[in-house]
């Protein structure tokens, strides 16, 4: 209860709205009253107001508090940078740059000293002149992650220049900074002051380097589960241990596929299930499964050398692309994996008949056209946007459409479109399409005049009754599909011969037939 | 002819390989485009497949924009200091650089399982003396500066000791841990350890006492991240609130030229890094230098760095001169350095300005 409440003490309700006999009303939004010159306002109006009145009275001055400290920058360790900065009657003093870089010394015991001190401190005494090294190292995890300074990058030796403004884009693709609450969307701060102090000493162009950046989401594990008959080396199957009192045990994703146990594979896995016995269900053994925190202990890591082995790098690219939208956390779930190896598979096949290639020069159909732009369109657009899951499915969608179509006019671009996503069987088609460089030549574009309805599947009424569908070319003109419709046999069917009273042809909606 | 993905991929590896297909270099005549992964740290439990997600992404990104006609640097690295490492280190007597190399090298065979367009020619590893040059030229670069506040940047140190030479802190607005003011025959008195201190209030990389997380177990200070429920994430070691020289830097200098560049992240969520409360706030930030002095409020000091109360720990290193310990008899509060104040005052900030 709030302490005016219990001091019986009266209370000024500021805010019209609430009701402050039941509780504190501080409502952003809402009219003020009894509030003298502020009655009458918006909330947020009358704060921006109270400021100004505070200020003119010379009561206060207003600011903004950021929630941000000075980050500390050093670690009592040895395995860092080292300082470069050393000690002379007891000051700091910087290391001339030509005296960098200062290198990491050898020591022979990497704990502390005896004396509590960092473990650089056993090197520290060794320089000459009066000059002591700190003994200190860097911990700029929040930097070194973030490399753009990069004398590598920018050739070797290379002091940052500044330069002017970049036509190129800045990309970065980063995991969240350990844990939820340090998750920050922006460049770490210490690496986005060092950005902004060079910037600052005209050492880069700009102060914030990076145009997007992008946070994925966190891969969690899907851990299986056995149920062993408490007191017996039996397991039972996940549909059948309510009859049985069990004991849920973590079992190595990686002998259980589609939930179904590999039992050779689990009597291998460890000495005491070497002579395990199962109760089955219709002859399978069932587990059961949990979403977890991707971990050792919960025998759920899957390591993508395993996957790879399996079924191809390719297909674990587009897999885990597939798994959702990139900014998601989501469950590792191995249960969709063949499906899309069987995508990879079926566009391999589309090229080949046996062992030779099977790709035809004939001309494409309109249809295929717009099946393929359609696909070069909304791909494009879902890297650009990062929405990589939906392209994996726009593919899949494209083979679906296309059928048996095995047209080089249709392949070879889809080859070309699929190359970022699984580079390994593109770059083996594209070669096998009589390319001699790599497959990246040019993305193909989108002709947006193949997504242009070319015709329409006409409704045919009969005297007021939908009797069949036909498809006639937009640029048809009503005599035309007329004269071609009463000569269908589907519509024959119903004349019997006889001439129509009346054929009534709206043009891109329906098709009337008068009998 | 079946899908053969185990006879094709490593055949295509070891071409991308031969022919350098993915090498970058500089090409004035293609548009350039930098797509940047944060790099791993070659951990000894090696990939799981959630690592790669973010990588096959920008993998994915990277190539596209090169079909595209864009000169792409796609480059990858290690983040390969750390305590792991150093743990083990300590644990076993192997040299971190030693395992890390080993982790390095099991990283990059998993890696180049997937098939990345990464530039290795151009690899970076964090702990290698070639790279750490540049943080260790950049953080001299942030020694020797300080924030001047009208000017809205970093301006070299030594302006600012010109103008105390000249004019004592008057007129001087500048991003700093405690309000100092002095005059410039106060300066002028100073010998080169007060200068060096006062300075050391300034600079955008600096030394104070800092309370930290301390982990006795782990030998080092931890960041707030690295601490859960009391106990260090790593290893669950208790930690300690003790009260260190560290070396630390004046992120909040920056505050609001970090928040505005957020805006040119298209797509970034604004409101965490370092949200702005927007409103005239009752308390100064325990840390934050940036924040001007509300002086309504009695509660408003921001602290002052104070003597710790256990010797720094660096005093007692051996010196020089051979003697393996001596405390360090100069360590001073900032607030005495202002000669002529009484010693009990509140703090440098709070006592009201002085004329010059």
């Amino acid at each position: 209860m709030p302490s005016p409440v219990i001091f019986g003490l009266e209370i000024t309700p500021v805010v019209a709205g609430g009701d402050i006999s039941k509780e504190s009303y501080d409502a952003k939004e809402g009219k003020l009253i009894n509030s003298g010159f502020l009655d009458g306002m918006e909330v947020r109006e009358a704060i921006g107001k109270m400021f100004d009145a505070i200020e003119q009275r010379g009561l206060g001055k207003r600011l903004v508090n950021y929630r941000l400290r000075d980050a500390i920058f050093s670690r009592q360790r040895y395995w860092g940078e080292p300082f470069p900065i050393y000690y002379r009657d007891e000051i700091a003093r910087p290391l001339p740059e030509s005296a960098l870089p200062l290198e990491l010394p050898p020591v022979s015991d990497f704990g502390p000293t005896e004396e509590g001190e960092p473990p650089l401190a056993r090197a520290a005494a060794s320089v000459d002149d009066g000059r002591r090294r700190s003994a200190r190292t860097v911990d700029d995890a929040r930097v070194r992650r973030f490399v753009r300074l990069l004398p590598a990058l920018h050739g070797p030796a290379q002091r940052p220049r500044a330069r002017r403004p970049r036509s190129g884009r800045i990309l970065a693709v980063g995991r969240p900074l350990r844990g939820r609450h340090r998750t920050c969307d922006g460049p770490p701060d210490v690496f986005a002051l060092l950005e902004h102090v060079l910037y600052d000493l005209g050492c880069v162009c700009e102060p914030e380097p990076f145009r997007k950046l992008v946070n994925q989401g966190m891969i969690q594990g899907r851990s299986n589960f056995v149920y062993r008959v408490v007191g017996t080396n039996k397991f039972v199957s996940f549909g059948l241990k309510e009859s049985y009192e069990t004991q849920e045990i973590h079992v190595d994703v990686n002998i259980v596929r589609n939930d179904q146990l590999d039992l050779d594979a689990f009597r291998a896995w460890r000495p005491e299930f070497a002579d395990a016995e199962f109760i089955l269900e219709d002859g399978k053994y069932v587990c059961g499964w949990a979403i977890e925190k991707m971990s050792k202990s919960m025998f759920n890591v899957v390591n993508p050398d395993y996957i790879v082995d399996q079924y191809g790098a390719d297909t674990l690219r587009m897999y885990e692309m597939f798994l959702g939208p990139l900014e998601q956390s989501k469950p590792w779930d191995t249960n969709g994996i063949d499906g899309v190896h069987k995508f990879l598979r079926r566009f391999w096949r589309l090229f080949h008949a046996g062992d030779a290639l099977a790709v035809t020069d004939e001309a494409p159909t309109p249809k295929e056209l717009k099946t393929l732009h359609k696909t070069i369109k909304k791909v494009r657009e879902d890297i650009e946007n990062f929405s990589f899951n939906t392209s994996v499915a726009a593919f899949m969608i494209c083979l679906n459409e296309l059928g048996e179509c095995r047209k080089r006019a249709i392949l070879e671009p889809l080859v070309a479109l699929l190359a970022p996503f699984a580079p390994h069987i593109a770059e083996e088609l594209w070669e096998r399409l009589g390319h001699t460089a790599s497959v990246c030549d040019a993305y193909p574009v989108c002709d947006e005049s193949y997504l242009v309805e070319q015709s329409f599947e006409y409704p045919v009424m009969i005297n007021g009754k939908l009797r069949f569908k036909q498809e006639y070319a937009l640029t048809a003109s009503p005599d035309e599909i007329t004269a071609d419709i009463v000569a269908r046999p589907a519509a024959q069917k119903w004349l019997d011969g006889k001439a129509p009273k009346k054929v009534i042809v709206v043009k891109g909606k329906i098709i009337n037939i008068v009998l | 002819m079946e899908y053969n993905f185990k006879e094709l991929e490593p055949k295509w590896q070891q071409r991308w390989r031969e022919r350098g297909t993915y090498h970058v270099e500089v090409d004035p005549a293609r548009p350039k485009y930098y797509v940047l992964d944060m790099f791993p740290y070659p951990s000894g439990a090696g990939l799981h497949v959630g690592h790669p997600l973010g990588y096959i992404a920008s993998d994915i990104y990277s190539r596209y924009k090169r079909l595209c006609g864009y000169n792409v640097l796609h480059p990858m690295g290690y983040d390969a200091f750390g305590l792991p490492a150093e743990q083990y280190a300590i644990q076993t007597g192997q040299h971190p650089a030693v395992t890390t190399e080993h982790n390095i090298a099991r990283y990059r065979e998993q890696l180049d399982k997937i098939g990345f367009s990464f530039d290795w020619d151009r690899e970076v590893r964090t702990c290698d003396p070639g790279y750490y040059k540049w943080t260790q030229w950049a953080f001299l670069k942030m020694f020797g500066s300080y924030y001047c506040r009208d000017r809205q940047q970093a301006r070299p140190i030594g302006e600012l000791e010109e103008a105390f030479a000249r004019s004592g802190t008057e007129g001087v607005n500048a991003a700093c841990t405690a309000e100092l003011h002095f005059t410039a025959a106060d300066w002028a008195g100073m010998d080169e350890h007060r200068r060096e201190q006062v300075l050391q209030n300034y600079r955008l990389a600096y030394r104070a006492d800092t309370m930290v997380n301390w982990c006795p177990q782990l030998g080092t200070v931890l960041a707030n991240d690295e601490v859960k429920d009391g106990l260090s994430v790593r290893g669950g070691y208790p930690v300690e609130q003790k009260r260190m020289k560290q070396w630390s830097l004046r992120v909040t200098a920056y505050a609001q030229r970090m928040l505005d560049g957020l805006e040119t992240l298209n797509g970034a969520n604004r409101s965490k890094r370092s949200s702005v409360t927007g409103s005239a706030a009752r308390r100064v930030h325990r840390s934050s230098s940036t924040c001007a002095v509300s002086t309504a409020n009695s509660k408003s000091s921001p602290r002052a760095p104070t003597r710790s109360s256990a010797s720094p720990s660096w005093s007692s290193l051996p010196n020089t001169n051979g003697s393996t310990s001596s405390p360090r008899p100069k360590t001073r509060r900032l607030s005495r350095i202002t000669s002529n104040r009484p010693r009990n005052a509140p703090s440098a900030s709070a006592s009201p300005r002085r004329g010059a």
